[in-house]
C-alpha cells in the first residue's frame, strides 16, 4: 500500500550483551558444526530484564527522539513472537503504563517476525482515521531466557536473540518518510508450522522446549508428502518474498536502483540467502548481515535494529531509500520502503 | 563472466551430495532425484551456500527446480547457463 504524509519520527532499540558463538560451543549449547555453518558470531542474551521492560527502554528512546508529547499519541501497538508473561494479562498495557501513561488503546499485534511492519501498516490507518492524532507508538520485544525455549537449537534457520525495538510513526516529519508498506501471504503453507500438533486441546508442552524444527519435519513427513515438499515450499516462499518486494517498490514509486540498503531478518547465513537475499537478487553486502550476524535472530526487532544501525553509522543518509523485508509463519512476507530524511544523530 | 570462474564436475557434485547424505558418490545416478535420496531443504541451503562462497553463481531456487546431478552440472559446470530464469 502506498503511503503519503507518514513519517518515522523516532526509533529506539535495546540489545543486551552478546554471547560469543565460541562460548556457546564450549558450553555445549550448540554443536560446533552447526555453529560454524550458521555464520552467526554471537547471540544477544538478556538474563535479567523481561521482554516488556526491554520494550519500555526502547520506547523511551524512540519517544524522546521523536519530539512528540504523550498527548500526541493515539495508540500503542506491542508485539512479541513468544510469551511475555502469564496468560490473561496485557503486556501492551504494562508497556503503555511505563511509557506514555495515557488512556490509549494498547493492543498486541501478533504477527511473528512481521509484527513491526504490520504495526506500521495499522498505524498508518489509525492516523488516517483518527482526527487530531499525530503519532502511534510501536514496541516489540522478546526474551527467550526460559527452559522452555532452546534458542541455539530450536530452529535450523536461526538462533534466537533477546531484544527490543520501538518506532514512533507520525504525521510530522522525522528521520525517515514511509513510502509504502504491505505484505502477501501463501496460506496453503500454514500447515508447515502446525506440524501435526493438536488444535484441540490447543497444543501446549509445559514439560519440554518449543522445538519448531520437529514440527517442520513432521509436516515434511506427513501422510501423502513427497520428499521435495519442503524444498518446494522454500522456493515458493522465495517467490512470495520477491513478489512482495516488487509490489511494495512499485507502490512506493521506487526502483531497485534507488534502494541503497536492505534491512532484513536475522536468519543464519545460508537460510538468509535461500529465503530472502537470493529471491531478491540482493547481496549480503547490501543487507544487514554483517551487523545481524553479531546478534542473532532478534525475532520482532531485526528490521528496526538493522535500520537504526544503517542510519546511526551513516551507511544510509538523507535521500537514501531503505527496503525493509520481513516474514512470518503462515507463510507471509512483508516489505516497507522508507526514505531517510535526516542525518544521523550526533553522538554525545 | 569469464572462464577463470570456478566450476564443478558432476563427480565433484556427487562427492558433495554423497558427503551430505552419507552415501557413496558412485551410487548417485545423474538423473536421480536428490530429494528422493533424502536431501533435506536445510542441506540444500548449505550446499548452495558453500558453492556460492567458493565463487560459483548459484542459488537455492536454481538447484531446487530440478534437484538432479545432471541439472546441477549444467548450472555449476564450465559450460554453465547461470541462474535459472523463468
Amino acid at each position: 500500500m502506498k503511503v503519503d504524509n507518514i513519517h518515522l519520527a523516532g526509533i529506539g532499540t535495546y540489545v543486551p550483551r552478546t554471547v560469543p558463538m565460541k562460548e556457546a560451543v564450549r558450553q555445549g549449547w550448540v554443536d560446533s558444526t552447526a555453529a560454524e555453518e550458521s555464520g552467526i558470531t554471537a547471540v544477544a542474551v538478556e538474563s535479567e530484564l523481561p521482554a516488556v521492560d526491554m520494550a519500555v527502554i526502547a520506547a523511551a528512546q524512540a519517544v524522546e527522539r521523536s519530539g512528540h508529547r504523550p498527548e500526541d499519541f493515539v495508540a500503542l501497538l506491542h508485539s512479541g513472537a513468544y510469551h511475555q508473561g502469564p496468560e490473561g494479562w496485557s503486556a501492551p498495557h504494562y508497556v503503555l503504563n511505563r511509557t506514555l501513561s495515557r488512556p490509549l488503546v494498547a493492543t498486541e499485534v501478533r504477527h511473528g517476525c512481521l509484527s513491526v511492519l504490520t504495526s506500521m501498516r495499522l498505524a498508518v490507518g489509525l492516523l488516517a482515521t483518527t482526527p487530531g492524532s499525530e503519532a502511534v507508538l510501536i514496541t516489540a520485544a522478546d526474551n527467550f531466557s526460559t527452559p522452555l525455549v532452546d534458542r541455539w537449537q530450536d530452529s535450523e534457520h536461526a538462533m534466537y536473540a533477546d531484544s527490543a525495538a520501538a518506532l514512533v510513526v507520525s504525521t510530522r516529519p522525522g528521520f525517515a518518510r514511509l513510502l509504502a508498506v504491505g505484505s502477501r501471504s501463501e496460506p496453503s503453507l500454514e500447515e508447515m508450522h502446525r506440524g501435526g500438533e493438536s488444535l484441540l486441546p490447543p497444543a501446549r508442552h509445559p514439560d519440554r522446549p518449543m522445538y519448531v524444527a520437529p514440527r517442520l519435519r513432521a509436516w515434511a513427513e506427513r501422510p501423502g508428502a513427497t520428499p521435495a515438499d519442503m524444498i518446494t515450499a522454500v522456493s515458493r516462499f522465495g517467490d512470495l518474498v520477491a513478489e512482495t518486494a516488487e509490489q511494495t517498490l512499485a507502490e512506493a514509486g521506487v526502483g531497485w536502483d534507488s534502494i541503497t540498503r536492505v534491512a532484513h531478518i536475522g536468519f543464519n547465513e545460508d537460510p538468509l540467502h535461500a529465503m530472502i537475499l537470493d529471491p531478491l537478487e540482493v547481496s549480503a553486502k547490501l543487507g544487514t548481515w554483517e551487523y545481524l550476524r553479531t546478534i542473532g535472530h532478534a525475532s520482532v526487532s531485526d528490521l528496526v535494529l538493522g535500520l537504526e544501525h544503517l542510519w546511526e553509522t551513516g551507511q544510509v543518509t538523507e535521500g537514501d531509500h531503505v527496503l525493509l523485508v520481513g516474514a512470518t509463519e503462515g507463510m507471509e512476507a512483508g516489505c516497507a520502503v522508507v526514505q531517510i530524511t535526516a542525518p544521523p544523530p550526533q553522538r554525545g | 563472466m569469464m572462464t577463470n570462474a570456478p566450476a564443478l564436475t558432476p563427480e565433484e557434485i556427487k562427492q558433495a551430495v554423497g558427503a551430505v547424505l552419507s552415501i557413496a558418490p558412485e551410487t548417485i545416478d545423474d538423473d536421480a532425484n536428490l530429494a528422493q535420496l533424502g536431501l533435506q531443504s536445510i542441506q540444500l541451503m548449505r550446499l548452495s551456500g558453500r558453492w556460492r562462497r567458493s565463487g560459483l553463481q548459484v542459488d537455492f531456487a536454481t538447484l531446487a527446480v530440478d534437484p538432479t546431478v545432471r541439472s546441477w552440472a549444467r548450472h555449476l559446470g564450465p559450460e554453465r547457463d547461470g541462474p535459472a530464469t523463468d
